[in-house]
């Protein structure tokens, strides 16, 4: 579905312009705790994003992937400065924006938007929808009046929404509608990013492809770029061009969608994909499920964050070094962080990996 | 042999000021012993409703059936009393968010083992007295075989280190596992049929997959019936041996999991697989959608709900819906009046006419029902 | 094509269809239907007092002191002076009104603004404001008003201050509950993400969402003020002892309850009646404002 051409900057017909480039971003969230933990225990913080590059370029749309606790939608907040970056840099065409605050940072909403997850609840039960979207047009004087509300109708019938539902609260609207609401309030100013969170999780199959469809549309017809977070790889495999894979803060894997669902390298990303309940395939039975949870935010594993529960455990190695992401093969962009990238295939495909005796023996000498 | 028997089944929702709301209209459903069953549909389909009206924990609605078998008997003509019994020693019932179905104050082992006393088999005072010591006093004794038994179960669907797992309290364990609680309180009465309503939505798909080869071991293992409830096609592809799909509170097609997939019938159902993002992006671009939306339930057009967003849809769509056996595999009925009986679904085709970019269209937009070869 | 979508008709910036609601809302609930004649019956008697009123409330005839209601030309009747009741009442109304909404309205602009920004900002402003506004509630109202009228003399604005002192730390604690849990709504995030300032976000998306308790909160006081200005009155500290407000007319028939009990009796139900359905009114108005009450509503 993803027809957009990347792989030229219509402008100077060299490499696409980089939009978004965000350089070892951390958010970390301190704990509330009483005042006795502050004076004598050791703080402890939330480490929902522990150290992530990401690009995105014009015209592109990057998926993140992963499960609840992996931090992807911190990540996506962070980088819209919804919230600020704890660690790290944010650059959004260029211009640095990890420390902006204030005008400055009004100025850049008006070009990076966010697509909230649920829209009844991201939208104020006392404002009419058509309140709601067009509120951004007068916050950044881009209009008002009566050419403000001719702005909102178009926008409203672009998506399929009525004219006559301007005046409608969000609580007499579909799912679909209101959904439709969120995406006119973050394209009302012409942005250049979208960052979508979950946009299409709470809505049933059928909504789900009509939402897919028009964002597809509107991507082409605006000429936006989008990060679109989702815990559902069928969507991302839909829309995507680019997919990072994130566990427990960190990006596992990433690459483009090809690489990431033909050739998945990493361990997690394997699991991941063997894991969606799909119709094509028949039965399950006989399937390996992916044993224990996702890791304490607080005090993540040592080495590879996902080794306790990686069916594909080497050694020590594992426990104790944290792998970085590298190149898979060549420079295709395609990067996984495991152990096994540093050994060859052959080996991989043969090993077994140890039992859960041998595997707490090993943990313990490294220090775990 | 066929454990729970309902045909069409009728359950309506009285409502002050307003027109009556008929949730779930004409509903037939067979579960067999031992075998999951799937129960597939969107939101508003009824199939919920359904679920609850099995366990008859719909209070203020008015329920009708021409029959409601649960091993034969009728389970509408019981006293509250029977069902009492009934519910838990024979069908037990497993929600979608755990943390809300459990007691936030009582230990997961208590609870289990509170199970265990009333519904299962062991050999311990259950009355008023002993419980309330139990509660407020004392717990329960971890040498008592419903301790036992509570971290037994435990072990069963697979949670590590039951014997500490059942001092712990359900806020203290992830979401995976509180659902395998779930399922250990439901098994603890030993019943023959679970009804799990929506499972798994809440869980990462990773976890899913657990409980889902959980629930599948266990039916194969301990012959339980399931019928799972979920709007995930997927999952029940996966995990079911036979599948009802509903649509705005009727059953629009049912059958083996294996036959309704290979070979789908009704449209609603092929549209459904069609808007399904899955496997590799198609070539022709958009997923193609079902336009529209589903009706109110007060607001359902005569016949066929489906009729307004039917491609295929014509003037017979009207009457009442048929029942017809197709030739996709064993029990495959399509309730469409496309089909006669011992149609092969692969052979019966339409032209679509869902719009490319998946717009909605008014159901007075849509361009007439096309021929339907035939054979 | 009309051009009225989005902006919808206001009338004092209170949307026109809320008042089609209201009206909804009264019609059907005999009780509301109640409140709301009450109410108005109340302002008319207040506001028109002057042309309405059969007597003049101060001119006395001696001919017919202490009339009981309905003997005469008199329909509630005349006090000791002979002065007509029933006009005294509907002037008196107006002391009540004004005082009652001036005080309530004080109140509420220094409570709710207290409140407002407390909850949203939290730490240290939460802690000093509403320590100032736990201040402000230790001291008995009472003594408050007693004070100030020693101190300031008679007069209806000193009793209004004195009043509305009684009401600040209702309404600021009240306001700062709502907005400490409609700050965590989604939708005050998405309205950072459109780049809204606090003080916007603060008046456009959490106080329109705090509103509903407290306009009840504001009947609910209205209705006490009333009997507050009643008993400073009937203490003889309330407006200028020569105004016939309903505290200082129960005040008045206090000893001739015995033979003359219409002096204090009548204007005793014209406060409780009036209270009464001031509340009624309030839950009404309540129901009305409150968008998510609709059908299909979360």
């Amino acid at each position: 579905m993803s027809t957009t051409d990347t792989t030229t900057d219509p402008d100077t017909d060299g490499p696409p312009r980089e939009l978004l480039n965000a350089t070892n971003v951390k958010k970390h969230f301190p704990l509330a705790e009483g005042l006795f933990d502050r004076l004598f225990g050791e703080s402890q913080v939330v480490r929902a994003v522990d150290g992530v590059d990401l690009t995105v370029r014009a015209g592109e749309t990057v998926g993140i992937v992963g499960e609840s606790g992996s931090g992807k939608s911190t990540l996506g907040r962070t980088v819209s400065r919804l919230y600020e970056p704890t660690d790290g840099s944010i650059t959004f065409d260029g211009e640095h924006i990890e420390t902006h605050s204030g005008r400055e940072l009004r100025s850049i909403r008006r070009r990076v938007q966010y697509v909230f997850q649920d829209p009844m609840s991201s939208l104020n039960p006392r404002k009419t929808v058509g309140e709601s979207v067009a509120r951004p047009l007068t916050v950044h004087d881009i209009a008002d009046g009566e050419a403000k509300w001719d702005r909102v109708a178009d926008l409203f019938e672009e998506v399929g929404l009525g004219r006559s539902q301007l005046d409608a609260y969000p609580h007499e609207l579909s799912g679909g509608q209101r959904q439709r609401v969120g995406l006119c309030r973050a394209l009302v100013t012409e942005p250049d990013l979208v960052v979508f969170d979950e946009p299409v999780s709470a809505l049933d199959v059928t909504l789900q492809a009509q939402i897919l469809n028009l964002i597809d549309r509107l991507q082409r017809e605006f000429e936006l770029s989008y990060l679109l977070i989702s815990h559902d790889l069928n969507v991302v495999r839909q829309v995507c061009d680019r997919v990072a894979v994130m566990y427990a803060g960190e990006i596992v894997e990433r690459g483009t969608v090809a690489d990431i669902f033909e050739n998945p390298k990493h361990p997690y990303t394997r699991a991941l994909l063997e894991a969606i309940p799909q119709v094509e395939g028949g039965q399950r039975s006989g399937r390996q499920s992916l044993g224990g949870e996702p890791p304490s935010a607080t005090t993540p594993p040592s080495g590879c964050r996902f080794h306790p529960r990686c069916p594909e455990f080497i050694d020590g190695s594992c426990s104790g070094r944290t792998p970085t992401l590298q190149s898979v093969e060549g420079d295709t962009g395609h990067e996984a962080a495991c152990h096994w990238l540093d050994r060859s295939e052959a080996e991989r495909a043969a090993h077994t990996p140890p039992s859960r005796a041998e595997r707490e023996v090993i943990e313990e000498s490294s220090g775990d | 042999m066929t454990l729970l028997d309902v045909e069409d089944l009728a359950v309506t929702f009285p409502v002050e000021d307003g027109p009556d709301v008929p949730a779930v209209d004409g509903v037939d459903l067979r579960v067999e012993q031992g075998k999951i069953h799937g129960l597939v549909g969107e939101s508003g389909s009824g199939k919920s409703v359904t679920a609850r009206s099995i366990m008859r924990l719909l209070d203020g609605a008015e329920v009708s059936a021409d029959r409601f078998d649960y091993r034969g008997e009728d389970l509408y003509a019981k006293s509250e009393a029977e069902m009492r019994r009934i519910r838990g020693d024979e069908i037990a019932m497993v929600f979608q968010d755990a943390l809300s179905a459990l007691n936030p104050v009582m230990t997961v082992g208590e609870q289990i083992a509170e199970v265990v006393r009333h519904h299962g088999d062991v050999d311990e005072s259950a009355g008023l007295l002993s419980e309330l010591r139990r509660k407020y006093v004392t717990g329960t004794n971890e040498s008592a075989p419903s301790w036992r038994r509570a971290v037994d179960l435990l072990e069963t669907v697979g949670i590590p280190d039951p014997e500490e797992i059942a001092t712990s309290y359900p806020h203290q364990l992830s979401g995976g596992q509180r659902q395998r609680v779930m399922i250990a309180s439901a098994l603890g009465g030993d019943p023959s049929l679970i009804v799990a309503d929506e499972p798994t939505t809440a869980l990462d798909v990773t976890v899913e997959a657990g409980i889902l080869d959980e629930l599948r071991r266990l039916c194969d293992e301990f012959d339980v019936a399931i019928l799972l409830i979920t709007h995930d096609l997927g999952v029940v592809a996966e995990t079911c041996d036979h599948v009802t799909v509903m649509y705005s509170g009727s059953v629009m097609e049912r059958g083996t999991t294996a036959g309704l997939f290979e070979n789908p019938a009704h449209p609603y159902t092929k549209g459904l697989l069609r808007s399904i993002p899955e496997g590799a992006p198609s070539e022709d671009g958009p997923l193609a959608t079902i336009p529209g939306s589903a009706p109110e339930p007060t607001e359902r057009p005569a016949g066929c709900p489906f009729r307004d967003r039917c491609p295929a849809a014509f003037d017979a769509c009207s009457d009442p819906l048929p029942e017809h056996v197709v030739d996709g595999g064993e029990g495959h009925v399509a309730r469409c009046h496309l089909y006669t009986e011992g149609d092969d679904p692969g052979e019966v085709t339409w032209e679509t006419g869902a719009t490319a970019n998946g717009e909605a269209t008014d159901a007075a937009d849509r361009t007439p029902a096309t021929e339907v070869t035939d054979g | 094509m009309s051009t009225d979508y989005g902006d919808a008709d206001t009338f004092l910036g209170v949307r026109l269809d809320r008042f089609a609601r209201l009206r909804e809302t009264v019609a059907g609930d005999y009780k509301a239907t109640f409140g709301l004649v009450t109410v108005v019956l109340f302002v008319l008697a207040a506001v028109f007092a002057p042309e309405l009123a059969p007597y003049d409330p101060m001119a006395q005839e001696y001919a017919i002191m202490q009339a009981p209601s309905l003997s005469s030309a008199h329909p509630l009747g005349t006090d000791s002076f002979g002065r007509d009741l029933l006009s005294r009442l509907m002037y008196g109304a107006r002391v009540s009104l004004g005082v009652s909404l001036g005080a309530v309205t004080i109140g509420a602009v220094v409570g709710v603004s207290l409140g407002v920004v407390a909850g949203y900002f939290g730490g240290w402003v939460d802690d000093a404001l509403m320590r100032f506004v736990d201040v402000l509630w230790a001291f008995p109202w009472l003594l408050v008003a007693i004070m100030l009228v020693a101190v300031f003399g008679q007069g209806v604005w000193n009793v209004v201050v004195a009043i509305a002192f009684a009401y600040i730390d209702d309404f600021a604690r009240l306001a700062r509950g709502e907005v400490l849990s409609i700050r965590e709504e989604e939708f005050v995030l998405a309205a950072k993400n459109i780049g809204l300032g606090d003080v916007e976000i603060m008046t456009e998306e959490v106080l329109p969402n705090a509103v509903a308790p407290l306009i009840v909160q504001f009947t609910v006081l209205v209705a006490r003020a009333i009997l507050a200005e009643s008993t400073l009155s009937f203490l003889g500290i309330g407006v200028k002892p020569t105004t016939p407000t309903w505290g200082a007319l129960l005040g008045q028939g206090r000893s001739l309850i015995g033979q003359a009990w219409w002096i204090s009796i009548i204007p005793g139900i014209a406060i409780v009646i009036t209270v009464l359905g001031i509340n009624l009114f309030g839950d009404a108005l309540r129901d009305a404002f409150d968008v998510r009450g609709e059908e299909g509503a979360p």
